[in-house]
């Protein structure tokens, strides 16, 4: 398994093991989301590092409308890119032009954004083509299923190992219409600043201090925790991780050294000082197991769901001693006299009974009432609005 | 002569709401079934429901498309094979995904028609190029895309192309949010968004003042004042959001949209003299007004012309709601006997009420007595309850009636 990391300077390249690291990630500020570099810089760099045996990877991971993307071509067009060995893109845009327009590079295709199947990351794999070099899977997958994918996917797989857990991108630029004051040099000298940060929270959420960046390219929102699977590594290495990211653009590059060594030795005293070094407090997110599914029954009443072929009608008007009004609800099977109900209130309350009078809206007693249709029947203690009711079993 | 207009797209958040969009004039609806859809915590459908909403929808010329479009697990794909022959089944005219995975499932296991989601974020020719390759046959294009640049996507690509022109917008390229995932434990991508951009936060950082403020909410998207861009771009279907929102909601937003569609389809887009133009500037005019009548945030065009600015940021923790509050629906019109009108905001005798038909001008009335089911007259409805209100012809069963300012 080798490091991946982005650079952003010659002194960050003089840093790097080549027997440890194999790319580096150059991301001009142009075409990548947090990337600083000018153009030149970024060729600079490119040259650089090839020089020292890494392989230049050029990040263009902005997603971007049809006129932008457009000037994003043009320009790429224009430009000479021998010098990087790989285009590493997000989005189906750049990557079928980078599949069309660039035949002599081999592609890193992120797919960090969904894709937590197999059949879907497969079908990727053929629309990129036999020029794609390596697949950078989404930090919502467990290790199980990261596991089975190394293994069924046939191309290098990368996944980011230490960095900020990306939440939200917007295009719009949502910090500097918060703060500037148009009326004053000094604040709009500052937010002339090619990026703004802020820490945002919320009374609603439990979580502060969620990092805000706002740059040319819109508003990112990140995790207030950053992803962290240092202390995994080994296991990893044997699940068959080709490629493992570090991403130390919101950190201190000092660190680099640190986790060269603890890569190298294993020291869990390595471990710890990148820990207290680290500038945020890191959890390993999904990779254990993934249920954000578990909450979902919770977000309706169970009382009052709706069950596909028993499901009968619905309460909706109570007059105490009266009478219930309901509406019938299944396109299939006509409330009918004599049919056995159960009547199930949104507080859990549960009712049975024979069915020996159906009226409709002037009072005269009907047989039946099809889907749609309004009926009236007694009324039943403990029933209102909303209580559902089903056919119950005869036996 | 009758010129091309584009399809409209209503959504269908329950039975009830799928035959009040058809009925106030949308082509076409789209609603989601009890899984693999956005909306968790929506009614949706079951599949007798859907069987009798295709029904419904084909009758009265509407199509059916059915939402997939939650970023499915392996796992989730297990059930996905049974549900797609269960749509084959009831003639579902098209399903909307997002998820390349679901794709292939799809093409593997039926001949249903594909729409690629809004979710997918397709923002250009190249993207659609590509999106076009596995196999759909429209694209819902993201919403930071302008009509200038769809008509592009459309004749490059040669795929439909749908654009959402009314609603509430996401903030983020949608699909590309996981806040809820981290933040609630609530997969944002499989229907358990918790809305955590509507939220009030504080800012603060070197150098800059506190604030506190909504800055990721959006406001509102309102293209009506824009529909004739539409046509004249050549976008296929023109989509409205609200699953979850109000039968009012869905009645209100297909009769106006599609008021406006007939109307361009008999007059074309460009008036042909000063009298013409007068009657267009007063009929936007008047859709418009009656738009505003929903509760909604503030409105914005976002980026269907330019790109969206600062002042598409809404400002406020909740929805603007308005005077022009639905009294009531009309579940039955008995003949010469009653209309019988479930209440859903309180009204009294004497109170000035209007009658929303499917077609045409609001009928308005002043309110004689009325009573409930008994026959006792009723001096305040509640809402819930069931009225009965003196019986007019033009009342139909899921016309809404709303207090009249």
């Amino acid at each position: 398994m080798k490091l991946v990391t982005y650079l952003s300077s010659s002194e960050q390249l003089e840093k790097l093991d080549p027997g440890l690291t194999s790319d580096v990630v150059i991301a001009p500020k142009s075409i990548s989301r947090f990337g600083e570099l000018s153009w030149d810089e970024a060729l600079e760099l490119a040259k650089e590092s090839r020089a020292r045996g890494f392989s230049a990877v050029l990040e263009w991971d902005v997603l971007q409308t049809q006129q932008d993307f457009s000037n994003t071509t043009r320009f790429l067009s224009q430009k000479d890119l021998s010098l990087f060995t790989a285009i590493r893109v997000q989005g189906p845009g750049a990557l079928n032009w980078v599949k069309e327009n660039l035949p002599e590079h081999v592609i890193q295709l992120v797919l960090e954004t969904g894709n937590h199947n197999l059949v879907g990351l497969k079908r990727w794999r053929e629309l990129a083509g036999p020029k794609l070099e390596r697949l950078v899977l989404s930090l919502e997958l467990s290790k199980d299923k990261l596991a089975r994918y190394i293994e069924a996917l046939d191309v290098p797989i990368e996944l980011l190992g230490l960095g900020r857990i990306l939440l939200f991108y917007t295009p719009r630029k949502l910090l500097s219409a918060q703060f500037i004051d148009h009326d004053d040099p000094e604040t709009i000298r500052y937010h002339e600043k090619p990026k703004l940060e802020v820490a945002g929270s919320s009374e609603e959420s439990p979580h502060r201090g969620f990092p805000i960046v706002e740059n040319q390219h819109g508003t990112f929102m990140f995790n207030t925790k950053d992803h962290g699977l240092l202390e995994n590594l080994s296991e990893l290495q044997e699940m068959g991780l080709a490629f493992l990211r570090v991403d130390l653009r919101f950190a201190d590059f000092m660190l680099w050294t640190l986790i060269e060594e603890f890569v190298r030795t294993r020291d869990l005293e390595y471990l710890q000082k990148i820990k207290t070094s680290y500038p945020a407090k890191t959890i390993k997110g999904y990779y254990n197991s993934n249920r954000t599914t578990r909450l979902f029954p919770k977000l309706k009443n169970a009382r009052i769901q709706k069950r596909d072929q028993s499901f009968a009608a619905e309460v909706i008007d109570a007059l105490k001693e009266s009478h219930l009004g309901l509406m019938a609800k299944n396109p299939k099977r006509a409330v009918r006299r004599g049919d056995l109900l159960k009547l199930l209130a949104p507080d859990g309350r549960e009712k049975s009974l024979r069915l020996t009078v159906l009226r409709n809206s002037v009072g005269e007693e009907v047989e039946q009432a099809s889907e749609g249709e309004l009926f009236f029947i007694p009324w039943v203690s403990g029933m209102n609005v909303k209580s559902m009711v089903f056919w119950a079993s005869e036996s | 002569m009758t010129h091309w207009v584009p399809e409209l797209l209503a959504p269908a958040g329950s039975l009830e709401k799928l035959k009040v969009a058809v009925l106030y004039g949308a082509n076409a609806v789209y609603l989601g079934g009890q899984k693999f859809g956005l909306r968790t915590a929506a009614d949706n459908f079951t599949l007798p429901e859907l069987e009798e909403g295709v029904s419904f929808a084909h009758q009265h010329g509407s199509l059916v498309y059915v939402v997939l479009n939650s970023f499915l697990h392996d796992e989730d794909l297990e059930d996905l094979p049974g549900f797609l022959q269960e749509l084959e089944r009831l003639k579902v005219d098209a399903v909307i995904v997002s998820d390349l995975g679901v794709i292939e499932t799809i093409k593997e296991h039926s001949n249903l028609e594909i729409h690629l989601s809004t979710q997918a974020s397709c923002l250009n020719i190249e993207a659609a190029k590509l999106w076009k390759k596995t196999g759909v046959t429209r694209i819902v294009l993201g919403r930071e895309v302008s009509i200038y640049e769809a008509a592009a996507i459309k004749k490059a690509s040669g795929l439909e192309v749908e654009m959402f022109i009314h609603g509430s917008m996401c903030m983020a390229y949608s699909g590309n949010c996981v806040i809820s995932n981290y933040t609630q434990g609530r997969d944002s991508n499989r229907g358990g968004c918790a809305h955590s951009c509507r939220f009030e936060y504080s800012l603060e950082g070197e150098g800059v003042n506190k604030v506190q403020n909504t800055f990721m909410s959006s406001k509102d998207l309102l293209g009506i004042r824009v529909v004739k861009e539409f046509i004249e771009a050549g976008i296929d279907s023109l989509k409205v959001e609200g699953r979850m929102k109000s039968h009012h909601y869905a009645g209100t937003v297909s009769k106006i949209y599609s008021e406006a569609l007939k109307f361009y389809s008999q007059y074309g887009t460009k008036p042909k003299d000063q009298s013409e133009r007068a009657l267009f500037q007063e009929r936007e005019s008047s859709w418009e007004k009656e738009l505003e009548k929903l509760s909604h945030r503030d409105y914005t065009q976002a980026s269907l012309v330019e790109k969206a600015g600062a002042d598409s940021i809404y400002d406020e923790r909740d929805q603007l709601v308005k005077d022009y509050v639905i009294s009531g629906l009309v579940l039955e019109s008995k003949e010469s006997e009653h209309i019988l009108v479930q209440v859903r905001s309180a009204f009294r005798p004497g109170e000035r009420l209007e009658l929303v038909p499917f077609e045409g001008e609001s009928i308005r009335f002043e309110l004689d007595d009325f009573y409930d089911l008994n026959g006792t007259k009723v001096e305040k409805s509640k809402p819930g309850q069931l009225v009965k209100l003196p019986w007019f012809k033009e009342a139909k069963p899921w016309n809404f009636i709303r207090r009249a300012p």
